[in-house]
């Protein structure tokens, strides 16, 4: 199994597309970086406008907790196409290329290939992760400095104490890695359908750009429908950033996305232990 | 007929004038005890209850030097309003810049004071009207109320403890108007947040911020490369 998993790390790093996401992910970092760093006084002001019309704000406002935590903001929507870039072309990429078939011929279970795919995409997600970290975090800690964290909502302003930061941050990616996973597993289970790349890869974007969609319309029949959309639940990192911490809320979605995971893995179990391979 | 309304008017003026020399009289009292304080640095713990300012109470250092250099030096973000602790002193200390007129007493916290009215002579000011509150018998200012053009009006109430002999308060509470706070999501990023629930015209109208002062450290020089 473990060499099963090495494998396919292998395969994930001989495709360019593997290094799509790390490129981006590099170039609209730095790129915020650079904006906030040039013009971010006049950001932050836009945004506070309204408190410094009749306050003063006193202290490092722009810092690198809030520089790392308007990239998360910006990027946790099109991080998810970066997944499905990699992902969806697990089995779908091999089907097409013929290699498949040869794989299934070696001895190891089906369920077995599925699981170290799975295992391969989850520490994929992970090392994007861990790079938007190092470029977000890191990065911006060092050009920007620490200082007191303002989340910007769009009824309230809520400003943490820069030592309570780290471990909010933390916890967000952690719920970030989850999120993605969730992402990863379901572009992996269409994959199990299809016999080509594109399908699974465009599939997953299109679910995820829809259901992002009928998150932010503010429609009394989109409410009803937006607890069941795994993507309603990918942004809860942002509560790692409320005080008090909404504890049952982030349970919650917690589970779902968990759940979300085990069905879409579960799919692509099922999926192509049945699956008739004639590539 | 002409006698009587001329000695009215007389006596009207006369009463005005006496009342603006009153008023000045105890402002210069209270202007005596405030600039026996050259300088001063204090440590101060802010605390903001605004409904939209979700925060803890803040650390800060307060630095102030004559005539008017002032500076709150914080390691974290804190929240003051835009009327500062010295904008009255300020207008005050200038005689000539603003008419004051009694206008009645009220008891504060036991003590009696007197009702001040002080208008500032320059129009281009900021500052409207000022409406202070002043203990006459501790020459302190115990309450004050600025109206102002940009900001609307701001209750300052002073509570005075061990520096009351230098006028230095220990607490100050700035009860502020607020203005509701709202910013587009797509801006703010927050898409699954709810709407408020608050119904139009039924959010709080003002907010406060408490300053608790302490640590004073009187007329031992504060350098001006802090105030830079």
């Amino acid at each position: 199994m473990f060499r099963l998993c090495i494998t396919e790390l292998i395969k994930i790093a001989a495709k360019p597309r593997s290094y799509i996401g790390l490129a981006a992910i590099t170039v609209i970092v730095g790129l915020i970086h650079l904006a906030m760093y040039l013009d971010g006084l006049n950001y932050i002001s836009f945004v506070t406008g309204p408190v410094q019309s009749s306050f003063m704000l006193e202290g490092n406002i722009l810092n690198g907790n809030l520089v790392c935590f308007i990239i998360l903001q910006t990027l946790i929507i099109q991080i998810p196409l970066l997944v499905a870039l990699v992902t969806g072309d697990l089995i779908s990429g091999e089907a097409a290329m013929g290699t498949i078939r040869l794989l299934a011929t070696r001895p190891v279970s089906r369920d077995q290939i599925i699981i170290s795919k799975f295992l391969a995409g989850a520490l994929y997600v992970f090392l994007l992760l861990l790079w938007l970290g190092i470029l977000s975090l890191g990065l911006g800690l060092l050009f920007f400095g620490p200082g007191d964290l303002i989340v910007l909502k769009s009824e309230q302003l809520v400003i943490i104490q820069g030592d309570d930061t780290l471990w909010r941050f933390f916890s967000a990616f952690g719920i970030a890695f989850l999120s993605l996973m969730v992402v990863a597993s379901f572009s992996l289970a269409l994959s199990c359908f299809a016999d080509n790349s594109i399908g699974p890869i465009m599939s997953t974007m299109a679910v995820i750009l829809l259901f992002t969609i009928i998150g932010t319309m503010e429609i009394p029949f989109f409410d009803q429908i937006k607890p069941f959309l795994f993507t309603t639940h990918m942004v809860i990192w942002r509560n790692f950033f409320d005080n008090p911490l909404p504890i049952e809320q982030i349970r919650t979605s917690v589970l779902v996305l968990t759940g979300h995971m085990m069905l879409f893995l579960s799919i692509a179990l099922i999926t192509f232990r049945r699956k008739d391979i004639l590539s | 007929m002409k006698k009587y309304t001329l000695f009215f008017v007389l006596l009207v003026l006369g009463f005005q004038v006496k009342a603006q020399e009153d008023a000045k009289v105890v402002i210069g009292r209270v202007l005596d005890k405030f600039n026996t304080v050259k300088d001063y640095q204090a440590d101060a713990l802010i605390d903001t209850k605004i409904s939209f300012l979700n925060m803890l109470p803040q650390k800060a250092k307060i630095f102030y030097k004559q005539p008017n250099k002032f500076r709150v030096k914080s390691t974290g973000i804190a929240i003051l309003p835009k009327q500062n602790f010295d904008n009255l002193f300020n207008l005050l200390a200038k005689e000539d810049g603003y008419q004051a007129f009694t206008s009645g007493s009220e008891i504060i916290n036991g003590y009696k004071t007197m009702i001040i009215n002080v208008i500032p002579n320059a129009d281009t000011s900021d500052l409207v009207l000022a409406k202070i509150w002043v203990d006459n018998a501790r020459n302190l200012i115990v309450k004050s109320q600025l109206t102002t053009k940009s900001n609307g009006t701001v209750l300052i109430e002073y509570e005075h403890g061990k520096h009351i002999d230098t006028g230095l308060a220990d607490k100050i509470t700035f009860t502020v108007e607020i203005k509701k706070y709202k910013i587009p999501k797509a801006i703010s990023a927050d898409i699954n947040s709810p709407t408020s629930k608050v119904p139009p015209g039924k959010e709080p109208k003002t907010g406060k911020i408490l300053i608790t002062l302490s640590n004073y450290i009187i007329n031992k020089g504060v350098p001006d490369s802090v105030f830079k």
